[in-house]
């Protein structure tokens, strides 16, 4: 940074493209999915052929009125889709179908948590979001030489476009606007909030001004951001660009700007911007969107509750750590799979135990397997382990070994503690038995012991653990031998 | 059996029925009226003879096999070239299209099918429908049956023709500004024209999206209200189409009684009596009035103040939305793609695109997506699309005002008979405003069908007639009223009978 | 109206000749047209919902009507769809064969292929 950038605010909006978790596309009945061979999921519809039109996926509707009401944006009863005109080989139509003109909602915001200016303190900041409308993406395109190559299967898949007010003014409250955003979409099931695969994409309109200057810098908007890092570090960088330019006696133009992760700049992209004249009027093959009241309350009842709640209750019901809460509530499964493992907990184990066995054992045991699927453990199953070690049936190592073994072979845990025969031994009489075998056979540290030389105790328990091949419960063994020991000074 | 091929659809299904014929004998005699007469009148575009016999052939066997069949078992119909048909060519009478082969089935031919019905060809029109002569296809000018000189009016005019001059049993067309009621007028046959979003528009390539309907040329009304039946009704594929209650309206017409005319409010609405209005045609309409009066009908004067806007509305409309539905030719998935062997090389996308349009459109059609394109234009857009929207809904608030008073509005369909061939081409304003009767119609998604009822003297053939159509027009979704007065005044002008080509 | 703007927006490529005729037509249509400048529009502002295509034509509440009309969220396939008259269609296609390794379920998808793309 440099030295005078002091006096200089950055001013920032998102608008954010978020696919959505349909079955279906936007306005025909073609699989929405990622992968497929190159223009296997087309129809008539998305191929834009002659005659074609589109009907609206009522599924990909109460979707985006979902992530709405979820992000306090006030729906609007009566939406419009509307044509956005201009021709480019991954748009078959030549035009997108968007809302333009009246979104399907409007005026909300997302509260989110950032530093204040000293940077010590955590201040909660609301950024206010103009609206969220639906509308399709386009299809893809590879170029290949001086050939392109045209993909339609992500033709017409539903979107919903964010688009927040020039509220943020770092890349670090964008960052967090951002994950905040993509937390809410994938709790709701809305989105999977992938940004690598572009399921999940942001542009960043990004200008700065002098502080205290009233008026508004001339912005930039930069696109191509496929990750977190890179959104703060393109917004980093075209800060400073900006400032730089000023303060050399330039003028920052309104354009658009490519950010190039390699070299970490954003790039101009003059020359494709000749002229935009979308051309936006209403879409004359669909009818108006008009919301009942009942549909609305519908999608409302079916929110779930948010991950930011969650964490508060967690808190305050659980008596968890902010720590713990955070790491249990920052994937809606794990969450899910945590409140199972509560609600099935007959035995009444300490909360604060289960949450340590999801956070310290089952998460660090998925993470090291790089499982595909992301909760392979039935809660049930996982509940049997922990009463296992916790009632001291099996001890905790054995126990990180019997999970292990649970989510590699899928064998339930008494299964394999079974099988394995790794049952500890418990039982005074069992335990009796092996003390006498040990003192047996090792009678003259025996008798040293008894003579004084207690640093032979733990020779003793060694024996007795390898005996057991380490089943023995090592308090009941200590006990015994204690009680040994005394009967036979 | 020559005359088979002048009998009408409800006469022809008669003989089926009573296998006094089979249909591949109907056929017979189309296919060798259609190969003495096409030649001269060019109203198709290509015939399919073989299709033709194998669905007729399907057809027989249907009908011999039992009673209880679609109305449309057998019969022999064409289709304008505007309407997808799985594997057979849709031109839309463009070179833009000129070797695209349909992908599927639009919807109305879907429902044709499932009728049994028998194709016969596809027939010409006005390049993707923008026209009113059938001048403007970029294969061939279509001949009005009357009078080989002059146009069959458009776009449907391919349509029109071929029922005109006995090439078919019925047609289907579409109608954005009166492209099935102008050229059933000219062509001295019934043109229908529903309700918007009575019949699926999938499948039918797009004009003007909020206008376009498909419509219905035929012989006689008891036709036209038979066809309707056959193709109407919600489609899931079109959002504009609407679950109405689908009448059964061959029955209706059937039943149609004069009685129905006893103190019914028929509407003559003064601004389409006005200036450019031929006096004969004038004169013809007039004695339609006073029929209609003496069955017992009120002839009563309303206004559609606002008819003066109308061709202007449609023309900005029409034009934006067509500028837009035609952005999917950019020969990069069908149709034609500008090589680098017709000339020069191309140096970019930009030129792909501009190069492949510019040689693939005709200039009508250019003309349109330019005055289109204008209208929705940055700067523009207030003045020209957003305002014509408004003016739009004061057309529609004209009409709904006009029907709390009159149950149905009777008037001219075209304010001239056939006009000759190239007589407006010069002046493309001159030829908008030959729709100037229909257009608001369309604006008003209202139903409106024409008849002929009568003929004036051909001024440029000795003995020469040209036929004239009466509009009627009814509100939304009352096909089964509007088939029901045409029917009857049918039955008393009895065209028909008394007209001999 | 600068046709050349116009042109432009609409991907049409008219020599210079044709486009001054285009203009002038184009002028006197648009001479015409402009007559609904003078609409007085202000009295239906009020009613402008009334007049919409599905209060004409429907008796039912537009509510009801939302729900009936939209698609619900299920695959389907349009029966008289064939994609193989979409490649033949194409004026470029270029087929990838892809498939699994059972020889009847083999498909030939495939690209669109569109020449210097990039500029
Ligand atoms: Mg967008
Ligand atoms: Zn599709």
């Amino acid at each position: 940074m440099h030295g005078n950038n002091d006096s200089f605010e950055a001013v920032i909006g998102l608008e954010v493209h978020s696919q959505l978790l349909t079955k279906t596309k936007m306005f025909c009945s073609c699989p929405n999915i990622f992968g497929m061979e190159p223009n296997t999921a087309v129809c008539p519809v998305c191929l834009a052929l002659p005659g074609a039109l589109p009907v609206i996926n009522i599924e990909a509707v109460r979707l985006a009125v979902k992530a709405a009401l979820a992000l306090n944006i006030n729906i609007n009863k009566k939406s419009l889709f509307a044509r956005k005109n201009y021709f480019y080989p991954d748009l078959p139509k030549g035009y997108q179908i968007s809302q333009y003109l009246d979104p399907v909602s409007s005026n909300g915001y997302l509260d989110i948590e950032t530093e204040d200016s000293s940077k010590k303190n955590k201040i909660n900041k609301r950024i206010r979001i103009n609206r969220l409308h639906i509308e399709e993406d386009a299809g893809k395109l590879i170029h290949i030489g001086n050939r392109s190559y045209v993909d339609l299967n992500r033709a017409g898949t539903p979107l919903v476009e964010i688009v927040s007010e020039p509220d943020l003014s770092s890349a670090a409250e964008a960052s967090a606007y951002l994950k905040s955003l993509r937390e809410i979409l994938v709790y709701l099931g809305v989105s999977d909030g992938n940004m690598e695969e572009g399921s999940f994409r942001c542009d960043a309109n990004v200008s700065v001004r002098r502080k205290g200057d009233p008026e508004l810098g001339t912005r930039a908007e930069i696109k191509n951001v496929n990750s977190f890092k890179f959104v703060e570090k393109a917004i980093e960088f075209e800060i400073e660009r900006q400032i730089d330019l000023i303060l050399n006696g330039g003028k920052v133009i309104q354009e658009t700007r490519l950010y190039d992760s390699k070299e970490n700049i954003t790039r101009s992209m003059r020359g494709k911007e000749e002229a935009h004249d979308y051309r936006y009027f209403e879409e004359p093959d669909l009818p108006p969107l008009i919301l009942s009241k009942e549909f609305i309350n519908d999608v409302k009842n079916s929110i779930t509750e948010l991950p930011a709640e969650k964490r508060r209750r967690y808190v305050s019901e659980y008596k968890l750590t902010e720590y713990d809460a955070e790491v249990l509530t920052q994937d809606k499964e794990i969450a899910d799979y945590f409140e199972d493992l509560i609600k099935e907990n007959s035995n009444r184990i300490d909360i604060k135990k289960l949450a340590n066995w999801v956070i310290n054992e089952l998460l660090s045991e998925l993470k090291l397997k790089e499982s595909e699927e992301r909760m392979p453990l039935s809660a049930k199953n996982f509940l049997e382990l922990i009463t296992a070690v916790e009632s001291g049936s099996i001890n905790r190592n054995t126990g990180k070994i019997v999970l292990a073994e649970m989510l590699s072979s899928g064998k339930s845990a008494l299964e394999i503690i079974k099988e394995k025969n790794l049952a500890q031994v418990s039982d005074d009489k069992g335990i009796e038995d092996i003390v006498k075998q040990v003192v047996n056979e090792n009678q003259k540290e025996f008798a040293d012991l008894i003579g004084g030389k207690d640093k032979l105790f733990g020779f003793f328990v060694g024996e007795i653990m390898k005996k057991t091949k380490g089943k023995a419960n090592p308090k009941k063994a200590n006990e015994i031998l204690r009680k040994y020991i005394e009967e036979n000074k | 059996m020559d005359d088979l091929c002048r009998l009408t659809i409800s006469e022809i299904a008669g003989l089926l029925k009573k296998k006094e014929v089979k249909s591949t004998d109907i056929l017979n005699s189309y296919v060798k009226r259609i190969k003495a007469e096409e030649p001269e009148i060019s109203a198709y575009l290509y015939n399919d003879f073989e299709e033709a016999e194998r669905n007729a052939e399907a057809a027989d066997k249907i009908i011999s096999s039992g009673s209880d069949y679609p109305a449309l078992t057998g019969i022999p119909l064409s289709i304008k070239d505007i309407f997808l048909i799985k594997g057979k060519r849709t031109t839309c009478a463009s070179k833009i299209l000129d070797n695209f082969i349909s992908p599927y089935d639009s919807t109305v031919v879907r429902k044709l099918k499932e009728n049994n019905y028998v194709f016969l060809g596809k027939t010409n029109l006005d390049e993707f429908a923008m026209g009113s002569s059938t001048e403007n296809s970029a294969y061939k000018i279509t001949k009005n049956p009357y009078d080989l000189n002059r146009v069959p009016g458009g776009s449907s005019g391919g349509s029109a023709a071929s029922v005109a001059a006995d090439l078919c049993a019925g047609s289907f067309g579409t109608d954005t500004g009166g492209s099935v009621r102008q050229p059933a007028a000219l062509c001295g046959v019934v043109g229908l024209k529903p309700t918007y979003g009575l019949i699926s528009r999938y499948g039918i390539i797009a004009f003007s999206s909020s206008l376009d309907q498909a419509g219905i040329l035929s012989k006689d009304v008891t036709d036209a209200a038979i066809m309707l039946e056959a193709v109407a009704g919600f489609d899931e594929k079109d959002q504009t189409t609407r679950k109405f209650n689908v009448k059964k309206y061959a029955e209706i017409v059937k039943k149609a009684d004069k009685s129905i005319l006893k103190g019914l409010n028929i509407g003559i609405p003064a601004e389409f009596f006005s200036d450019g209005l031929d006096p004969e045609i004038n004169s013809k309409v007039s004695e339609i009035k006073i029929l209609l009066k003496d069955l017992g009908a009120n002839i009563i004067d309303i206004s559609l103040p606002d008819t003066k806007y109308s061709v202007s509305t449609y023309y900005i409309i029409a034009t934006s939305e067509a500028s837009s539905n035609l952005e999917r030719y950019d020969g990069i998935r069908y149709g034609y793609r500008y090589n680098e062997n017709d000339g020069g090389a191309i140096q970019s996308l930009d030129d792909l695109y501009r190069k492949s349009r510019e040689a693939g459109f005709g200039n009508e059609v250019k003309r349109r997506i330019i005055l289109g394109t204008f209208a929705l234009s940055a700067g523009y857009y207030d003045a020209y699309y957003k305002k014509a929207s408004l003016v739009r809904k004061l057309i529609i608030k004209n009409y709904k005002d006009a029907f709390a008073k009159a149950d149905i509005i009777i008037g001219p369909t075209s304010p001239t008979p056939a006009f000759l061939i190239g007589e407006k081409t010069a002046d493309p304003l001159s030829m908008y405003l030959s729709d100037i009767y229909t257009i608001s119609v369309n604006l008003a998604y209202l139903p409106g069908l024409s008849i002929p009822v009568g003929a004036v003297k051909n001024p440029t053939k000795t003995d020469g007639i040209l036929p004239v159509g009466l509009q009627i027009i009814s509100p939304w979704t009352t096909e089964d009223k509007l088939l029901s007065v045409a029917k009857i005044i049918e039955d008393e002008v009895k065209f028909r009978e008394k007209i001999k080509k | 109206m600068d046709i050349n703007h116009v042109m432009k927006l609409a991907k049409l490529d008219l020599n210079e000749e044709e486009s001054a005729h285009f203009a002038s037509e184009l002028n006197k249509i648009l001479g015409y047209i402009d007559m609904i400048q003078s609409a007085d529009v202000s009295k239906i502002e009020d009613i402008i919902d009334e007049l919409d295509y599905d209060r004409l034509i429907s008796n039912e509440g537009l509510n009801e009507r939302f729900y009936k009309d939209c698609r619900i969220d299920e695959c389907k396939t349009d029966d008289t769809f064939d994609f193989e008259i979409v490649k033949s269609n194409a004026p470029s296609f270029e087929v990838q064969t892809a498939g699994s390794d059972l020889e009847d379920t083999v498909t030939e998808s495939g690209f669109f292929v569109v020449p210097q793309v990039i500029e």
